[in-house]
């Protein structure tokens, strides 16, 4: 029993390192085109870094919430090693040019067909655990697994609908604004489920577990899953504001885009409530931090997406680059700064140690930080701007400014965002060279244990 | 050997408070479903004949 865990358990770090990997590959040599290299990061990151830690870290927290081994440990095993091959020739067949042409599906068929058969393993062995668990109450993290787990299947499989072309190319099921319809819904909905519920999982866990103080109200992340699940799944419209979508579906779109504010907003207070009976634990752990900022950037973020849909706001930021400011406030301050605790936790763990250096991952945290916030507000403002100069016209109705002038201003910008992913790179090398060393230090300590035991026996 | 650890459910959810919903994030809650019906009344061309096209329109007569 405990080798089929320890095998389980060397699988977690093995992910997570693959996923860390796969970060660090973000800096690619530039000989690569931007079309190409830009799905490749969105998709290697997304698919390699976000569900490779989420895979890792949802068996750790399965095995723990439901009280028993995982159903299939070798599944998982195997799983792994899919999952790793799959990910480096889903990005090489991107580098290639095969693409759907539709935003986070850009994947061909054969990838899909290999990421639904990689995604039933995965949920097989989740669910099969979860229904075979020794524990009788579900800890509100295992009804975010779940909901991820099936609400992908469903999004991936629907939008991936296409008749194949030859080996890399195919056309999409749905035509015209239905295709848009559907992609929005699936492009929308896949952050939904891929940053935000499985993030949550990990929140809801690690929280209490790093602080040792008990969530604030069961019944408030209830509801707020619920509603959350209920609202998310019709909110893709938002995405077609002034399109030749029709207006009920807009307004649809929107009124529950702006709804969604309250259920993350119970996911915000139930999380500062938590900390509030013991603020000490901000200073005293050093994971604590990780948590209230990234669960801050998640409250920012759920207000500013939502304003974002409403009509008004989104006619002058749409198609500028206040969107990527936008995302990368959700990835880099949420959902990495959650991963990254959730692994700074998990590791010790696993080794029976403890961090490496606490020092390095504050340094880290405060140099993210940086980067993340530098990013973003770099892009707001040029968005604003660049939003502006399109909108403005002359007394006789002409453009004030061409295109050209507008985009020339965003160089500034630009630069400084480089500058921006620069630091956040840097933070991020940090944490890998940490959870490096302490997995090192671990190793060393079990051999240290063992050996005295194998020399008197 | 190792050990596998299992988690007591008992230390992740807070005994005295675990029932209460804070009034301020009830009342937004709320809030917002009432302001989403309102919402999707007002701009639904059906309802109230509101549409996107009428709306360019009239912005480009000005």
């Amino acid at each position: 029993m405990s080798a089929i865990f320890w095998g389980v358990i060397g699988l977690v770090a093995g992910l997570w390192i693959s996923a860390q990997m796969w970060d660090a590959a973000l800096n690619l040599p530039p000989y690569f085109s931007f079309g190409r290299l830009r799905t490749f990061h969105t998709n290697v990151l997304v698919y390699g870094l976000g569900i490779g830690a989420e895979f890792g870290v949802f068996y750790y927290l399965v095995i723990r919430l439901t009280k028993r081994p995982l159903l299939f440990p070798k599944l998982a095993r195997f799983h792994l090693w899919l999952f790793n091959i799959g990910v480096a020739i889903a990005g090489i067949t991107l580098l290639l040019g095969w693409t759907q042409s539709l935003e986070y599906a850009e994947f061909e068929w054969p990838i899909d067909i290999a990421i639904v058969i990689l995604w039933v393993i995965f949920a097989i062995n989740i669910m099969g655990t979860i229904f075979k668990r020794k524990e009788q109450q579900m800890y509100i993290s295992l009804w975010y697994i779940i909901a991820t787990i099936i609400t992908v299947a469903i999004l991936y499989i629907v939008n991936n609908l296409s008749i194949p072309a030859g080996l890399d190319k195919s056309y999409h099921l749905f035509a015209g604004v239905n295709s848009a319809n559907v992609q929005w819904w699936y492009g929308h909905n896949a952050v939904g489920f891929l940053f935000t519920t499985p993030i949550l999982a990990m929140f809801y866990y690690f929280l209490p577990k790093s602080t040792g103080l008990p969530i604030y109200s069961h019944r408030l992340s209830i509801i707020s899953f619920w509603s959350l699940i209920f609202a998310y799944l019709w909110t893709g419209a938002h995405h077609l504001v002034y399109t030749p979508l029709p207006d009920w579906i807009q307004t649809l779109g929107i009124a529950f885009t702006l709804f969604l504010i309250a259920p993350s907003w119970g996911s915000v207070v139930n999380g500062y409530f938590t900390v509030e009976s013991d603020w000490s634990v901000m200073k005293n752990n050093y994971l604590t931090k990780f948590f209230i900022a990234g669960i801050t950037f998640y409250g920012l973020q759920t207000i500013q997406g939502p304003s974002q849909g409403i009509r008004v706001i989104s006619s002058l930021i749409h198609y500028t680059d206040w969107v990527p400011g936008h995302v990368h406030m959700g990835t880099m301050g949420w959902v990495t700064m959650v991963i990254c605790a959730s692994v700074y936790y998990i590791i010790p763990h696993i080794y029976k140690t403890t961090i490496y250096s606490e020092k390095l991952a504050n340094a880290h945290f405060w140099i993210v930080l940086i980067g993340q916030l530098a990013f973003s507000i770099t892009m707001w403002i040029t968005g604003v701007q660049q939003g502006a100069m399109w909108k403005m016209t002359n007394p006789d109705g002409t453009l004030k400014y061409t295109f050209m002038e507008g985009l020339l201003r965003n160089y500034p910008y630009w630069q400084m965002r480089t500058l921006a992913g620069v630091v956040f790179v840097v933070g991020m090398l940090l944490f890998i060279y940490n959870v490096m060393m302490t997995i090192k230090k671990g190793k060393a300590e079990l051999e240290a244990k063992v050996e005295p035991a194998t020399a008197t026996a | 050997m190792y050990k596998e650890e299992f988690d007591d459910l008992e230390k992740f959810e807070r005994e005295d408070t675990k029932h209460k919903l804070p009034l301020g994030w009830l009342i937004l809650f709320i809030g917002l479903i009432v302001f989403g019906i309102f919402y999707t009344y007002m701009y639904t061309p059906a309802f109230t004949g509101w549409s996107q096209s009428k709306v360019f329109e009239e912005s480009m007569k000005k």
